[in-house]
């Protein structure tokens, strides 16, 4: 039963993501997105993963999404599509690009395939979660304690960054009071 | 769930690909970044499928699933700091001229 | 806890003076030079600091090792922190005068991620690191706000977009490569290498894409000229070095440890092409270039090229050798970045052309920036000859003998270039004889440089043998 689900979610997770590639506006891209990201939630479930598809629900679809849709309906791009282009000196055909992200997508898959035997041969199924929330707190704050101190300083950086970035519009002079509600 | 993981890596490693596909022909930034975190996201799956085939019933290699989180962390602060960019991009471009963004050649 | 915790005291320091730079821009809302002069005095007294105070040692788990490599390390990124700053304090003062603050703090938060960076011996550490050093300068570009001149905010915020849309780009494959060969090794520790596969290729090849991105070097070059050009100079002339420090440091750290030293038959290759690939395309198109920023940028890519084939070497003088390449590196492109940022103010552009003149207008900015671009060039008694000839010889003793050729003929394409520069400011006429005027601080900045620059240049001896001791101590300790 569970093997079924995993395919059906796994098809399902690369037509989305087939989706979010295709969609002509952005609304439809995010929208797949946010079924794929769904998908693997799902399926990090049934891997055993539960912290990690609650993180993915709440973190991934639930904040980062919403953000972008958010950005989406704020620039009210909903069927516009060309908020800015990126500039084309690099690989200018569409069909040059689609044949070198084809190459990069076989050569990928195929390395995969070539080297089935990379990974050790799978253990035996555990029956809990790989992933419980004390061992994986005693590791965040052990192990990789430094890096966890990093991350919050990189936190930081960007919540500063963002303002920065915010402040921006407001012209020198100008009462900052004013512009608060356009952001 | 009986699944090789060889199948969660498959599924990865299709995801990127997507991603990359993605990133390399849509010009439209805000889906490039979609694309980004589509990538982020095979990534996010690999590490989980390397962690469970580490994993033994008495112990389970966590290595994987706290990346994982890191790379959560990035993600988000990269959003974050390019929907910023996106959106100070666009109210300059409006109020300047609407205009493609290729003001720099070479 | 207490310790581990002085290792990491210069970095902490360095956040410490971030948040005071916040706290005091919002509590005491300090005006003009202020911040700038006190973020300067604080970098200069940790730069002091990490003379005086030993900070040898590892972190538990051996996620941070910290020796002479990563005091090397961290010594190179203070003084580009310091001279950046320095040359920032009057364009910001000008341009962004209620921004200040918010600038420096995101300098210095980037600034302590290129610190943490050479000391990671942990992935998960390294790659937190690589962003915090990443993702400040994407928000750093895009600073040219008010500014007066119509098209600059604009190229500005395109740069930024450039810079982030690459950079974020690169994040996700260096962390798709990373899952393969952490799913490999089976450990999140740099120094345990994986079985060669070709699995183990791909991932190896995608950190490599990764990292190669902050570097500039030739495939993941895109957005290296336009980001020069768009965003504000006294900024890139930051950007063009320290953070190629820290994608030599990070590359280096991952290549030589352990791990991946033995898979040497596997990267060598890859860094070789990277390398020849990027000396090729940064001196040819650097060529036709008639804007400064972008001819540096360019220019830039080519320099990356040499210190790679260093790199590619992978024997300890090898790593020595690019280590004072990127030393001299820093000093040359920061200071005639600075240059060309003080002329291009009064002479209306950063065209090559409004070059014309410079050294009638201002004999010393003149002479500086032909001195940093003799550096560049490769021309003997300044330390940029020292550089190229120490990296070329170990390269030839590494056996990398078709590289070094190709390096030294397109050494011989790019003087071209960088004399040309130094014609069009000495012999061209220019259109106003008028005093070039250049603030103290970027004054002072110049001058550290140039003084760094011929010092070292006719004294090379301290800085070879501290590179030495940093590459002995890094392949020792691994």
């Amino acid at each position: 039963m569970a093997e079924i689900l995993f395919y059906v979610l796994s098809a399902l997770a690369l037509l989305t993501g087939f989706g979010v590639v295709l969609a002509k506006s952005p609304m439809m891209s995010i929208l797949s997105l946010l079924g794929s990201f769904f998908c693997l939630a799902v399926i990090y479930l049934l891997a055993g993963f539960q912290f990690l598809a609650a993180a993915q629900i709440l973190v991934y679809a639930g904040a980062i999404l919403v953000l972008f849709l958010f950005v989406i309906m704020l620039l009210n791009l909903g069927d516009m599509g060309v908020v800015a282009e990126r500039s084309n000196s690099f690989l200018d055909s569409t069909a040059a690009r689609l044949g070198a992200a084809l190459a990069v997508g076989l050569g990928v898959i195929g390395l995969v395939a070539a080297s089935k035997a990379a990974f050790q041969p799978a253990q035996a199924e555990p029956g809990k979660a790989l992933d419980g929330l004390e061992a994986i707190a005693l590791q965040l704050f052990g192990r990789y304690s430094l890096a966890f101190e990093a991350a919050s300083i990189l936190l930081l950086a960007t919540m500063v960054a963002v303002i920065a970035l915010a402040k921006r519009q407001r012209k020198s002079g100008q009462n900052p009071t004013q512009n608060g509600g356009r952001a | 769930m009986n699944v090789p993981s060889e199948h969660l890596l498959y599924l990865a490693a299709g995801l990127f690909a997507i991603g990359v596909l993605g990133f390399l022909i849509r010009r439209n930034v805000i889906v490039v970044l979609m694309c980004i975190e589509l990538m982020l996201n095979a990534a996010n799956l690999t590490f989980l499928a390397a962690s469970r085939q580490h994993s033994t019933a008495q112990a389970a290699n966590l290595d994987g699933p706290v990346f994982a989180i890191f790379v959560i962390l990035v993600a988000a602060c990269e959003a974050a700091v390019g929907l910023a960019l996106i959106i100070a991009l666009f109210r300059l471009k409006q109020s300047v001229e609407a205009d493609s963004l290729s003001e720099m050649k070479g | 806890m207490s310790s581990w915790v002085h290792l990491l005291s210069l970095d902490l320091a360095v956040v410490g003076l971030a948040a005071l730079v916040m706290l005091l821009d919002a509590l005491a809302s300090l005006r003009g030079r202020t911040i700038g002069a006190l973020v300067v005095a604080g970098l200069v007294g940790v730069l002091i600091a990490s003379f005086q105070i030993d900070v040898t040692g590892t972190t538990p788990h051996g996620a941070y090792v910290s020796d002479a490599w990563v005091l090397f390390f961290k010594r190179i990124f203070l003084c580009a922190a310091i001279l950046g700053v320095l040359g920032s304090i009057e364009w910001l003062d000008r341009h962004a005068p209620k921004r200040q603050a918010e600038y420096y703090a995101l300098l210095l938060f980037s600034l302590v991620g290129m610190l943490l960076l050479p000391g990671a011996r942990d992935w998960v550490l390294l790659v937190v690191a690589f962003e915090l050093m990443g993702v400040p300068l994407y928000v750093l570009a895009a600073y040219a706000k008010n500014d007066t001149t119509p098209g600059e905010p604009k190229l500005a915020a395109e740069a930024a977009l450039k810079l982030f849309v690459t950079g974020a780009a690169s994040s996700a494959f260096t962390f798709f490569g990373l899952a393969l060969l952490v799913g490999l090794s089976g450990s999140t520790s740099i120094a345990q290498g994986a079985q060669m596969s070709p699995l183990a290729t791909v991932g190896l090849m995608l950190v490599i894409a990764g990292f190669g991105f902050k570097l500039g070097a030739v495939p993941f070059h895109f957005w290296v000229p336009d980001t020069y050009q768009g965003a504000p100079t006294p900024f890139v002339a930051f950007l063009s070095v320290a953070p190629k420090a820290g994608g030599l440091a990070a590359l280096s750290v991952i290549l030589m440890s352990t791990g991946w030293v033995g898979a040497k038959e596997l990267w060598a290759p890859a860094i070789v092409v990277i390398s020849i690939a990027s000396m090729a395309v940064g001196n040819l198109f650097a060529l036709p270039q008639t804007d400064a920023r972008r001819l540096l940028g360019f220019s830039g890519i080519a320099q990356i090229g040499y210190v790679l084939i260093a790199l590619a070497a992978a024997t300890e003088q090898g790593l020595a050798m690019a280590l004072f390449f990127i030393a001299a590196y820093v000093f040359t492109n920061l200071g005639l970045f600075l240059v060309v940022h003080a002329a291009a103010q009064d002479m209306g552009g950063h065209g090559i052309a409004e070059m014309s003149g410079l050294s009638r207008r201002s004999p010393w900015l003149g002479g500086a920036l032909l001195v940093f671009l003799l550096s560049l060039a490769g021309i003997p008694f300044v330390i940029g000859f020292w550089a190229k000839l120490f990296v070329f010889l170990e390269a030839y003793r590494a056996g990398l003998v078709v590289p070094v050729i190709v390096g030294i003929v397109l050494a011989v394409v790019g003087l071209f270039y960088y004399l040309s520069v130094a014609r069009q400011t000495f012999m061209a006429e220019g259109k106003s004889d008028e005093k070039i005027h250049a603030g103290a601080p970027l004054s002072a900045a110049i001058a550290v440089c140039l003084l760094a620059v011929v010092v070292l240049g006719l004294w090379p001896g301290p800085l070879v043998e501290s590179a030495n001791a940093a590459a002995a101590a890094f392949l020792g300790g691994r």
